[in-house]
């Protein structure tokens, strides 16, 4: 199997959100490669501003960097705000790339507070540590639970506790937070 | 991998291993229910696995983060 993150394909990556130039936030595996530890990652996740309506130019813009997708799934996913894309040489080999539209206040928040961060060669907005955190909680796998942790032995006493309970509280995720960080005072 | 739960394995099946004569039934099936449970998760960690998020997860948290942002401003 290749390694479908070699600087090329981040630099893919950058390409194609650099031309969509609109607000973008990198989640899921990847964000944790950036800023928390090393893991293995085959895809990316990207939390991108994208009305569904422009679904088809952007679509056109990510075949120019050199992408693929599948027309049938592309019209089923879009309807639950999910784009699923995939690099050279094919699908089963190459790095995928799911876009999850912002079009919802909270993942709309997500993109408002990614920041930059270096990777690889090249610079990628990349959700808030807090964002990850409350992301991962509502994955919910062992293996989100292995990076939420991860994130607690690391960040701890740095986190945004207020943000992180107002939003999980809305997301209604709250009893996990608390089951992993425990309740404040 | 993380390191500290590879070792906690380790430790565990030892430990289970020195133990399991005097466990009762329900306490060696309760044991083997964890270790297999801690096994699966350490296996999942291994490079080289995928560990990438399933369409069917993102679609449902897109579908949870929606039906959140509609119950607070009911």
């Amino acid at each position: 199997m290749s390694s479908p993150f070699e600087p090329t394909e981040l630099e893919r990556l950058e390409r194609l959100l650099a031309s969509w130039a609109k607000p973008a936030a990198v989640i899921g595996g990847l964000a944790i490669v950036a800023r928390v530890r090393e893991r293995t990652t085959r895809d990316a996740d990207v939390v991108l501003t994208l009305e569904s309506s422009r679904a088809q130019e952007f679509l056109e813009l990510a075949v120019s960097c050199g992408y693929a997708y599948d027309e049938q799934e592309t019209r089923e996913f879009l309807e639950g705000g999910l784009i699923r894309l995939w690099a050279p040489p094919s699908r089963a080999e190459g790095a995928g790339l799911d876009i999850l539209l912002a079009d919802e206040p909270y993942l709309v928040t997500v993109v408002e507070r990614a920041t930059w961060v270096a990777l690889g060669g090249v610079s990628l907005p990349v959700a808030s540590i807090e964002d990850l955190v409350l992301l991962k909680l509502a994955a919910d796998r062992p293996i989100d639970i292995d990076d939420v942790l991860a994130i607690k032995d690391a960040f701890e006493t740095s986190l945004d506790r207020d943000y992180l309970e107002t939003k999980a509280r809305e997301l209604e995720i709250l009893d996990r937070l608390i089951l992993y960080f425990g309740a404040r005072e | 991998m993380r390191p500290s739960k590879a070792r906690l394995l380790d430790e565990l099946r030892r430990r289970h291993n020195r133990e399991s004569a005097s466990l009762t039934p329900t306490q060696r099936i309760e044991r083997a229910r964890a270790l297999n449970a801690l096994a699966a998760s350490v296996a999942r960690d291994r490079p080289g696995r995928p560990t990438d998020e399933p369409p069917q997860l993102l679609l449902d948290m897109l579908a949870h983060f929606r039906r959140c942002a509609t119950r607070q401003t009911a």
